[in-house]
């Protein structure tokens, strides 16, 4: 079958006649067979088509994660609607802002989701494309045989969805995907990753970015898995769901499990079942890693619809592959440059990183290909790694992040790492600040219990045997980790962040 | 610089005011009505439901509706796609269903053809066959609202990335290709060959080419909307009104077909039309003799659908340098053009025939239903199919379809090539070359168009311009150009021409 045969219609109904009673989706009390989401798609899409949605009907998705976000998705990609997830931590602003931005003409949205109240903070919201806003369902719907043959008009080439990233300086950036790119990635990813039809995976990352909605959503559909999530409040609950469900694999932010960690009933646990993955804090004890930068990290993001560098090998790695990435998934040509001249570097030098090939984004909705990639196609990510003999790539971090000082460039990454290590875990957030003779020093924010005071000078000590000396911050504040900065994204807001070195 | 057709339409009505846009045999229309009358549609499209990204099919023939009607659409975000007024049925339903028209504006009746009425029972039940079609208007009877409306926000959220329109190619074989333009991209195209086409804010521009083709949208419409000039167009040329037209309207610019200026330069002594206003750069065949150029001297335009007209000229009022006389001028500028082997795809030395590839904002965005990969080399570059090569100073010279190329005994024959080595030969008018199927593989076979020789004069005479397994084997004298077989479009029609050979008394198998 040609690769454009892949589109999420064929999908669901060839997973729908194949497994139908097995569990796509376990969502705290919520359970959708494969058979439940195409039928319950079928009816969303049916109301959708007679409230006038069609091939190309920009369709925004505002749902945590669960049934109605999966419904929803697969209702309108069956159409041929291109599907626009929205961040349920999205204020009203940045609501009318991607309403706007995104040309969404109906918007399918929760009443309400934790203390979020939507249908308030939606009221009175328009936008020039926007007919309709959804909160439960359609009434009138089109017949059956229209729906089939619009599902049979939608081709692999076409667009899926446009996913908003995260980051949060600069104008919006929408990535335009097609249903064959993003298919066939995970499809890819999921040989290297092993999830197969009988894995259940835990996946704590957010459908509406682009981790969430590929590497654990489409993922689980194209493998014809079990998605595990949850959205309760109590650890215990969600400690529940993973001792009943089962999951075998784990994928997300270590960070959205801390709170699982910490939770005191954790040791009388059975989570024996997940054994492979990256929540290792919650993986069964003897699958955890020695030390978490000897395993293979992965690299994503949203242009690349997900995970872009990546290894299978989920054992522990030799002390001279500290802090992989793993190699480059199939069907990405990369190459490593001087951001300055353009030019590649030698293999271990660090420099951009830039992506090729079939399953990056179209474009950024709303900018030409010319203003997203570069005049042979390239792909500029702004992260800056190394490669290294063997082909493993290692990232150093963010090109706009890198300090410069004294002439001298320093990755945040690597002095927070640094941090780390010699304090036993210690969180810290590394940053440039001004400075008339340096150009910028490197400072450090250490999160503390309770924002209790750090000895500088025997941190300063300690980092001298990991770091060379200009790495090591000049200007280091303590402070709890609840009066850290974030932004509605959950990423820290470090221009927040920088403010406290004013004083 | 305006770069959305709601922005231009807006600074260009600011600018031009009551002077006329666009002018058929019976309506005129200023920059000022232009900005007025589509707003007004525009909001009674939004009504009926039309938003940003709806294709919507237009079957007319050029007129000021067609104009305004494209523009009211396109201001919005909505994206055009003008369908031909020549398409049988069955062609009408196969671009509808590739291009995923939503909407579907046709008129009633054009030449016999009855649009609507033939498509039938596709209409009354689209489901299976149209799955994307959901209403249908009648020309006269497009929908209409008292006032106002949100046409401005709207047109205020559409970018240059976002898509204007999908433009069918008009080649007849294979699958319909449905090439997707965006405002940026379209109005860069048309705005890097303004000044090779000598069309400014004085131009007074005579196009007959239809506007469903690129030729007529954006060679026609979009030049004069860019330019600020003054587009003159009708439905149905004939000489007769067509030199009235010119005449009443002071045209300064004539861009139709080279055998309708022809036609015309016959007919205007008895019509005594005054054709003064005129001006270098119209086809040649209606200026006087003194203002004309040699043949070849002057660049022949090149373009394509994908390249949104023409990516490729030189001044059409001044002669290229000798060097370059039979050549199609230099890429535009913000054009890369690369030749590359047609079958390696590596780019080959300046002189080489080989595949032209286009790259840059100027070119196609995508085709409906094919991927990029489908398209684009991995680098960027369009396969456009048209052979060239590039000189050495850069002039682009245009050596016919790849399909057109073929191989004896291994080595390959350029048709075009071949044909401008017969042209060069006194006595032949016209020549026309094509691959002719024999017991032992291919045969290049030659229609001509002589009087004065004989097979073996030319066979020998050929012999002297070209090498020996391109000299052709089969030939066919013709005694005038009428037994050329030609499609509706003039073109030739190769498929009969091989035919004709094939069955020629002086072909040698």
């Amino acid at each position: 079958m040609p690769a454009s045969a892949d589109t999420v219609s064929r999908l669901i109904r060839r997973q729908a006649l194949a497994r139908p009673d097995h569990l796509l989706l376990a969502s705290d009390a919520e359970r959708l067979s494969y058979g439940d989401a195409e039928r319950r798609s079928a009816q969303l899409a049916r109301g959708l088509i007679a409230a006038g949605a069609g091939k190309g009907t920009h369709v925004g998705l505002l749902y945590p994660n669960g049934a109605a976000f999966v419904v929803g998705m697969l209702a309108a990609a069956r159409i041929g609607a291109v599907v626009v997830p929205y961040s349920t931590f999205a204020t009203r602003a940045e609501l009318h802002g991607q309403l706007v931005h995104s040309d969404t003409e109906i918007l399918l949205s929760a009443a309400s989701y934790r203390n979020h109240d939507y249908a308030q903070r939606l009221a009175g919201v328009t936008a020039p494309s926007l007919r309709h806003t959804v909160f439960d369902g359609f009434t009138e719907m089109a017949g059956e045989s229209l729906l089939e043959a619009m599902e049979a008009d939608v081709d692999g080439c076409d667009p899926l969805a446009i996913v908003y990233t995260s980051g949060s300086t600069g104008a919006q950036k929408g990535a335009v995907h097609t249903h064959e790119a993003l298919l066939g990635h995970q499809r890819n990813l999921n040989e290297i990753r092993g999830l197969a039809g009988r894995d259940r995976l835990f996946c704590n990352s957010p459908f509406f970015w682009i981790g969430g909605f590929a590497f654990g959503l489409l993922a689980t559909l194209v493998a014809g898995s079990t998605l595990v999530c949850s959205n309760a409040p109590d650890a215990g609950d969600t400690l529940d769901l993973l001792e009943e469900v089962r999951p075998t694999i784990t994928n997300g932010f270590v960070a959205g499990v801390a709170h699982l960690a910490r939770h005191p009933g954790l040791p009388d646990r059975d989570l024996s079942s997940m054994r492979r993955g990256n929540l290792y804090p919650i993986m069964a004890a003897e699958v955890r890693p020695v030390d978490p930068e000897l395993r293979h990290n992965m690299l994503g993001m949203t242009e690349a619809g997900s995970v872009v560098l990546l290894s299978g090998d989920e054992t522990d790695q030799p002390e001279r592959r500290r802090g992989s990435f793993g190699k480059p998934a199939p069907g990405f040509e990369t190459k490593v440059i001087d951001p300055d001249t353009g030019t590649e570097v030698v293999v271990g030098d660090i420099g951009e990183l830039c992506l090729r090939g079939r399953y990056l984004m179209q474009h950024y909705h709303k900018r030409s290909r010319e203003e997203c990639f570069d005049a042979d196609g390239w792909f500029h990510t702004g992260d800056l790694v190394r490669a290294d003999s063997e082909g493993f790539f290692y990232f150093i971090g963010r090109r706009g992040a890198m300090i410069k000082t004294a002439g001298a460039n320093v990755s945040p990454t690597e002095v927070e790492k640094a941090i780390a290590k010699v304090t036993g875990g210690a969180v810290a957030h590394v940053l440039g600040i001004p400075d008339p003779d340096r150009g910028q020093v490197v400072a450090a924010v250490v999160v503390t219990a309770g924002g209790a005071g750090l000895d500088e000078a025997a941190l300063r000590e300690r980092l001298r045997s990991e770091l060379s000396a200009y790495k090591i911050p000049r200007r280091l504040v303590a402070l709890a980790a609840a009066d850290i900065p974030v932004l509605s994204s959950g990423k820290v807001d470090m221009q927040q962040l920088a403010a406290v070195f004013d004083a | 610089m305006p770069d959305t057709i709601d922005r231009l339409v807006r600074s260009k009505a600011a600018r031009f005011g009551d002077k006329s846009f666009v002018i058929d045999t019976t309506t005129r229309l200023s920059f000022t009505e232009l900005d007025a009358t589509t707003t007004e549609l525009a909001n009674a499209f939004i009504h009926a439901g039309v938003g940003k990204g709806t294709r919507v099919g237009l079957i007319m023939p050029n007129n000021v509706r067609w104009v305004q009607i494209a523009v009211a659409l396109t201001r919005i975000g909505a994206v055009l796609v003008p369908l031909s007024t020549l398409l049988s049925p069955n062609e009408l339903s196969a671009q509808l269903r590739v291009a995923s028209v939503r909407c579907l504006i046709s008129v009633e009746e054009f030449r016999g053809h009855r649009y609507l009425d033939d498509l039938g029972p596709l209409l009354s039940d689209p489901g299976t066959e149209l799955p994307a079609l959901r209403q249908v208007w009648r020309a006269g009877q497009l929908p209409s609202r008292p006032v106002g409306g949100p046409a401005d926000e709207l047109a205020d959220t559409v970018v240059p990335a976002d898509p204007l329109v999908v433009m069918f190619t008009s080649g007849s074989s294979g699958a319909p290709k449905g090439v997707i333009h965006s405002h940026g991209n379209a109005l860069a195209a048309v705005r890097s060959g303004l000044s090779a086409r000598c069309i400014d804010a004085d131009t007074r521009l005579y196009l007959p080419m239809p506007f469903f083709w690129v030729g007529g949208f954006g060679s026609g419409i979009l030049s004069a909307l860019l330019a600020g000039a003054t587009l003159v167009t009708e439905e149905i040329p004939q000489p007769e009104t067509t030199l009235r037209l010119l005449e009443r309207e002071r045209v300064t610019l004539f861009r139709g077909w080279p055998d309708q200026a022809e036609a015309l330069a016959r007919r205007s002594a008895d019509v005594g039309a005054d054709l003064s206003a005129l001006r270098p750069g119209s086809l040649e065949a209606l200026l006087p003799p003194d203002r004309r150029s040699e043949p070849g001297a002057r660049a022949k335009l090149f373009g394509m659908t994908e390249s949104f007209g023409p990516y490729c000229g030189y001044a059409a009022d001044t002669d290229m340098p000798r060097s370059a006389w039979g050549s199609c001028g230099k890429p535009f500028p913000g054009m890369e053009v690369r030749i590359a082997d047609p079958e390696t795809g590596d780019p080959v030395a300046p002189g080489t025939i080989g595949m032209i590839q286009i790259r840059g904002p100027h070119t196609l965005r995508g085709m409906c239903r094919r991927s990029r990969e489908e398209l684009f080399t991995s680098d960027g570059f369009y396969r456009t199919g048209d052979l060239g090569l590039l000189d050495g100073d850069g002039f682009l010279f245009y050596h016919g379809r790849s399909d057109d190329m073929f191989k004896v005994s291994g080595a390959t024959v350029y048709p075009s090539e071949v044909e401008a080595a017969l042209r060069g030969i006194d006595g032949i008018t016209a020549a026309f070359v094509t691959n002719v199927p024999g017991s032992r593989g291919e045969q290049v076979g030659a229609v001509v168009v002589c009087t004065e020789l004989t097979a073996d004069q030319l066979r020998a005479a050929a012999r002297k311009r070209l090498s020996a397994f391109k000299v052709p084997t089969v030939w066919l004298l013709l005694d005038s150009d009428e037994g050329i077989p030609r499609g509706t479009t003039g073109k030739v029609d190769v498929r009969r021409l091989r035919e004709l050979l094939a069955k020629s008394p002086g072909s040698h198998r």
